[in-house]
């Protein structure tokens, strides 16, 4: 039994069909790859092909999946039935600072809790405060309250089986200035960190120092590499940052970037990491070969050092 | 007459290779240059607000994409003139995204952001806002009360009352997924301000059983605007529509082709349009296209046909390089090269 299990997070956006019977006259319409992208059957079949054992789904995906299959339970006997796994989904707790926000915060991150739970996923990884633009900098009461909010939803989830790993985005209102004083705040007991490896370093963080001290509250990651660290305070706080206007890429395939991967790994080796990881290749042009990519740097390269 | 294409071009909901790039203000540069350069002096803008909720703002589909993007729509029309077009003739919205069954918030949202459509209508100078009437009947029957026409109707007219001050006119479009498809929304129009027109889609015409020519033969001064599209589908007989309409359950199969690749009769819709004097806007929308060069270039070559004295001759443009709007973007190295520098 292997330590580590890769799931990769769905950025396949609208996936039209189930299946796609008529797969041949399909392709004939266009006479092009459109077809090998538009059905759930094919996709899983890709994850399942490329190395992963998991899928981790996206919040934003969730009506028309819904809509396809009718409910989680479906969803994830059909990825099953193809050898992938529903490891958790995505959440961002958008307002979570704003003690006005805090029911309707909470309420959001219990639903999320409660469809995590029907698909058989594990984890909830989330972004735990709304964008720095137009919000920060946050108050220490602030900072507080997103921390107490979170830890709130963070007992809900571990009532259900389910741990919240902390997301953090380079442009989120938690930040470089006040990320180790909000993990602090929100209870070791009910609030766990899911390393997003280019993230925290385009925070500014060291991911190996990072994972040094934070190994026990790390339950999984997400994986991907940069090629940039330490983002200045103008970068990571202008709006709407996450995609830049001529294209540059902030996200690239473990491997194609600067990080020390491989000293990452050997500190997952040294703490006995155990469970799921999660490629995430978000701003690729081509989401399969990444995830091909991707697969074969964590199995053949990181896997030397610890699988 | 104003002859446009429709940004309904790109297809951003589907994760195909190099769907990346859409999300980036560098590559709706170059869509608008190519759009110029097919002949096009206009765009229909489809409404999406469903973007501004990633803080997508590249993709300048909504106002505040504009705002942040170029500060004004003022400023979206320099940068489109800068491209080589002459500006946007007309602006739709699909209410859809709001569907659910608290119908509360699905008026409430489509109005609202029926409003910032109108804004944006009637800041560019585009004659026409076209609203999607009703979402998709399968969705409709889960949450089908009787009052739900009479309350679309009530958003009408009250979006009529905030458009005519502006010189805007509402068009109704009637899709063939929804309540008042084909003949069905003649009617229901002519129970609207008389100044409502529809907006006609030969293809979602077709899908629904009407001839489009006829159609337009039939009801000509109800008609405010004209989309040509093209399909080789028809709705199978009790077939339902699903949650992804353009995508039907009876079969994989994509719904919209290609204008002039499909077998909805254009040449006889143009004739039509002729006969009955119909002089209102024309866009020519090729639909969620699989290429979007070639879905250009295929218009082109219908609009040489049949629109040419109104097409564009191409123009030089101002160019796509990055001018530093994005202030994130100038502090971090290297940048990367504009296509001039390329």
């Amino acid at each position: 039994m292997e330590n580590i299990r890769l799931s990769h997070m769905n950025h396949w956006k609208t996936i039209p069909y189930r299946t796609t019977p008529n797969f041949r006259d399909y392709f004939y319409e266009e006479r092009s790859n459109l077809a090998y992208y538009s059905d759930w059957d094919r996709i899983l079949r890709y994850h399942a092909a490329t190395g992963y054992d998991g899928i981790e789904v996206a919040p934003w995906d969730l009506r028309e999946m819904m809509a396809l299959f009718g409910s989680p339970q479906a969803f994830s006997d059909f990825a099953a039935e193809r050898g992938v796994a529903v490891s958790g989904m995505f959440h961002g707790a958008e307002g979570s600072h704003d003690p006005a926000r805090r029911e309707e915060v909470i309420a959001a991150g219990r639903e999320a809790v409660d469809q995590i739970v029907a698909f058989g996923g594990r984890h909830m990884n989330m972004c735990p405060a709304s964008n720095y633009y137009g919000v920060g900098p946050l108050s220490r009461e602030a900072v507080a309250t997103a921390a107490d909010t979170i830890s709130e939803i963070g007992r809900y989830a571990t009532d259900h089986g389910v741990q919240i790993g902390l997301h953090n985005e380079f442009f989120c209102a938690i930040n470089r200035e006040n990320h180790h004083e909000f993990i602090a705040l929100t209870d070791p007991r009910h609030v766990f960190y899911c390393l997003d490896t280019a993230q925290v370093a385009l925070i500014g963080e060291n991911i190996l120092e990072f994972y040094e001290r934070y190994h026990e509250r790390i339950c999984t990651l997400h994986l991907k590499d940069t090629a940039e660290a330490a983002l200045p305070d103008a970068v990571r706080y202008a709006q709407d940052v996450e995609i830049r206007d001529d294209g540059h890429r902030w996200f690239w395939e473990p491997g194609e970037g600067t990080l020390d991967l491989e000293g990452l790994w050997r500190l997952m080796k040294k703490h006995a990491f155990k469970g799921w990881v999660t490629v995430e290749t978000d701003g690729t042009p081509d989401l399969l070969a990444s995830m091909a990519l991707s697969s074969y740097h964590v199995k053949q390269v990181l896997g030397k050092i610890y699988r | 007459m104003r002859i446009g294409t429709s940004l309904a071009l790109v297809d951003l909901d589907r994760q195909l290779p190099n769907r990346n790039q859409r999300e980036c203000l560098y590559w709706w540069d170059e869509l608008f240059e190519w759009i110029a350069a097919a002949g096009f002096s206009y765009i229909e803008l489809p409404y999406q607000p469903k973007w501004d909720f990633g803080g997508r703002s590249g993709i300048p589909l909504s106002m505040r994409s504009i705002a942040v993007k170029d500060g004004d729509v003022a400023g979206f029309l320099t940068r489109l003139r800068g491209h080589g077009l002459a500006g946007i003739s007309a602006v739709h919205l699909d209410p859809s995204l709001f569907f659910s069954s608290q119908l509360d918030r699905y008026f409430g949202a489509f109005e609202h952001f029926a409003m910032e459509a109108l804004e944006l209508a009637a800041l560019s100078g585009a004659g026409t806002l076209t609203l999607t009437a009703t979402p998709c009947v399968g969705d409709l029957r889960a949450a089908w009360p009787d009052s739900f026409l009479e309350r679309t109707a009530a958003l009408f007219s009250r979006m009529q009352a905030a458009a005519a001050p502006r010189n805007v006119r509402i068009c109704l479009r009637n899709e063939c997924w929804g309540l008042l498809a084909g003949e069905a929304a003649i009617p229901f129009l002519e129970g609207l301000h008389p100044e409502i027109r529809l907006d006609l889609d030969t293809a979602h015409l077709q899908i629904s059983g009407v001839e489009s020519a006829g159609f337009l033969r039939s009801h000509a001064s109800r008609i405010g605007i004209v989309h040509l599209t093209d399909t080789r589908h028809r709705m199978t007989p009790g077939e339902e529509p699903g949650w992804i309409p353009e995508h039907p359950r009876s079969a994989a199969t994509s719904m919209f082709r290609d204008v002039g690749t499909g077998d909805v009769d254009l040449v006889d819709f143009v004739d039509a349009m002729k006969e009955t004097g119909f002089d209102g806007d024309v866009i020519l929308d090729s639909r969620h296209a699989a290429d979007v060069c070639r879905a250009l270039l295929r218009m082109r070559r219908f609009a040489l046909r049949h629109f040419e004295p109104l097409l564009a001759k191409p123009q030089e443009s101002a160019g796509t390089a990055i001018d530093g709007r994005h202030a994130a973007d100038a502090l971090v190295a290297p940048a990367t090269p504009s296509r001039k520098e390329a």
